[in-house]
């Protein structure tokens, strides 16, 4: 098990890495496309793109940055109730509370990839990208926090200990 | 199936399940439960991320981001000092200014309480002030900072209830001079209770210096909010231009931002917003079960048939708000309680614009009401003394923030001309 844990952690650690680094150029992103946007419609002609390009960054800074959060475990909970709990039980609370995660994610990501199929084949109106490009970023996004919310657990297992 | 979804919601809450997918699994068994698709889910993750009215949320977050760290908030607060001259606690007074312009900056309580906080408190602190005291002040003023536009809370609100964006942040200002003005009066009569150290003296150069320090900062919220006011950008346009103003003036007229630094605050930044963004998505799922079953309606007839008072269901209602504040996070209980509370609101036929900045008001004061008090949090950080003191210096602010609520939900209720 031990050794699963790593390979879990290794993946989710890297994984990491590269979302927090798409986070910032989709941050970025957005910045600089509505900057040129304000910038060619007082000097130049509006553009058509500019507006659904930076929604669709949002969208996809959105669910990376849900992963890049639930690594650190920073998305808002109540956890009073679960500090209750001492020892061995709070360990099982967090595991609990990982797999209900998990079940959504799972349920996120199926149904992800069948929308992807069923309704990607569409261009987007203005910028004409293919949509499943889009709808990727839900997918991809509880994908990564599948994994991360698998290595909490491994954590958690192998160390005893909770990864804050 | 409202109560099955009440109860799986509040089941995963009190497991410790993140707000977001406590959401999103409540909406989920709802649809098992109801044999709806659940490709519906997936469509709404989407279409509830996908909106350019949001993208003025992670805009505002790094905007207050970039100025709270800044030489940019020295600068204000040396200026604001120099304006109000030699006045028993004068610089408590000047806090409170200061949150007040950074509210006009800033959409976010946390960061406006942070600029403030970070700059004002090692200067209180030396000149004799009780820093648990001013603490609270400072972080009591971070309530302005949703209040007075631009306002990240108004947005959510905004999207949710089909409002104007604009129209909301015009009417943020009366509520948040009220609050500034009592913030201020209490200050002072503090500062006389306890004896505090006058202010400097007033010089007119020195104003003069310490403004042509300001002046970048100073003309920030012309162009932000100017530039909304007059139509001239959408909310989230301006909210992109204070992105780009800040960082230019970060990084080439007060010259204390790095590249890199960049990077680490647009990382910070997009996670602030992501938790805020996830919780949005996921109370689609949640939102389209509430609507395909007509709960709030349900709830609406269910209130009114206890009573039809529209002033009684606003104290009501106010009353929740505050109590929510309490307990959950500002833009979680936005996101959340806006659904169910729409379709009584509009039965009532209160004004829908009336009524949000009612919402934000109440929930801005939660933002120092623990146990979840963000201002609070930032301000305990910031001086490393522990929640609790601060929140006991706390009590007079949030007395008198109370009282300008119940006056602000009431006055246009009889001067219908308050609301813009």
């Amino acid at each position: 098990m031990v050794v699963i844990a790593k390979v879990i952690k290794k993946a989710s650690d890297f994984v990491d890495k590269i979302g927090c680094g798409l986070l910032i150029l989709t941050m970025a992103g957005m910045v600089f496309f509505s900057s040129i946007q304000i910038i060619a419609r007082v000097f130049f002609t509006a553009l058509a793109w500019s507006e659904e390009l930076t929604r669709y960054l949002l969208v996809w800074s959105t669910f990376i940055g849900a992963g890049c959060v639930y690594k650190r475990g920073g998305h808002i909970n109540v956890s009073f109730v679960q500090d209750k709990f001492k020892g061995k039980a709070n360990k099982y609370a967090k595991i609990l509370v990982h797999l209900i995660c998990i079940a959504f994610f799972i349920i996120a990501v199926y149904y992800g990839v069948i929308y992807m199929m069923k309704q990607g084949a569409q261009s987007s109106p203005a910028l004409g990208i293919r949509m499943n490009l889009m709808y990727m970023a839900i997918p991809l996004g509880c994908g990564v926090m599948l994994l991360h919310a698998l290595n909490a657990i491994f954590e958690i297992l192998v160390t005893g200990e909770v990864a804050e | 199936m409202g109560s099955i979804l009440l109860l799986t919601f509040l089941g995963c809450l009190a497991l410790g399940v993140p707000i977001a997918f406590s959401v999103a699994v409540a909406g989920v068994v709802v649809l098992i439960v109801g044999d709806v698709n659940l490709l519906i889910v997936v469509q709404r993750l989407f279409a509830s991320s996908d909106s350019f009215s949001l993208v003025a949320i992670p805009f505002f977050i790094l905007a207050g981001d970039l100025l709270a760290r800044g030489e940019m908030s020295k600068m204000l607060v040396a200026f604001a000092e120099a304006c109000i001259g030699k006045v028993k606690g004068g610089l408590s007074a000047v806090s409170v200014l200061a949150s007040m312009f950074f509210a006009a900056i800033s959409g976010s309580g946390a960061a406006t309480t942070a600029a403030v906080g970070t700059s004002m408190l090692p200067e209180l602190e030396k000149r004799g002030y009780e820093v648990d005291r001013a603490a609270a002040l400072i972080a009591s003023g971070g309530c302005i900072g949703v209040v007075i536009p631009p306002s990240v809370p108004m947005v959510l609100y905004a999207v949710i209830a089909e409002q104007s964006v604009t129209r909301l942040f015009k009417n943020g200002f009366f509520p948040g001079f009220m609050m500034g003005g009592i913030l201020i009066a209490i200050s002072l009569y503090e500062a006389k209770k306890f004896n505090y150290p006058d202010g400097r003296a007033f010089e007119f150069k020195y104003m003069v210096e310490t403004f042509r320090k300001a002046v970048w900062a100073l003309i920030m919220p012309l162009i932000i909010l100017g530039g909304i006011f007059s139509g001239y950008f959408t909310p989230s346009e301006a909210a992109g231009v204070a992105v780009v103003y800040s960082m230019f003036a970060s990084m080439f007229i007060y010259k204390d931002l790095t590249l890199k630094e960049l990077g680490q605050i647009m990382l910070g930044s997009g996670k602030t917003s992501a938790i805020i963004m996830t919780i949005i998505a996921c109370s689609g799922v949640f939102g389209w079960a509430l609507a395909n079953w007509q709960i709030p309606e349900a709830v609406a007839q269910a209130v009114l048939s206890v009573s039809d008072n529209k002033y009684i269901i606003l104290l009501l209602m106010a009353v929740i708000v505050l109590i929510a504040g309490v307990f959950m996070e500002t833009s979680s209980a936005i996101i959340l309680i806006t659904p169910v509370f729409l379709p009584l609101v509009r039965m009532l036929n209160i004004d829908l614009i009336h009524f949000g900045l009612i919402f934000t008001i109440g929930i801005a004061i939660g933002m120092i009401t623990p146990p979840v008090a963000i201002d609070l949090f930032v301000a305990s950080s910031i001086t490393g003394m522990p929640i609790e003191r601060i929140a006991k210096k706390v009590v007079p602010y949030l007395i008198g923030l109370i009282i300008v609520f119940f006056i602000y939900i009431y006055l246009p209720l009889f001067i219908p001309s308050l609301i813009l």
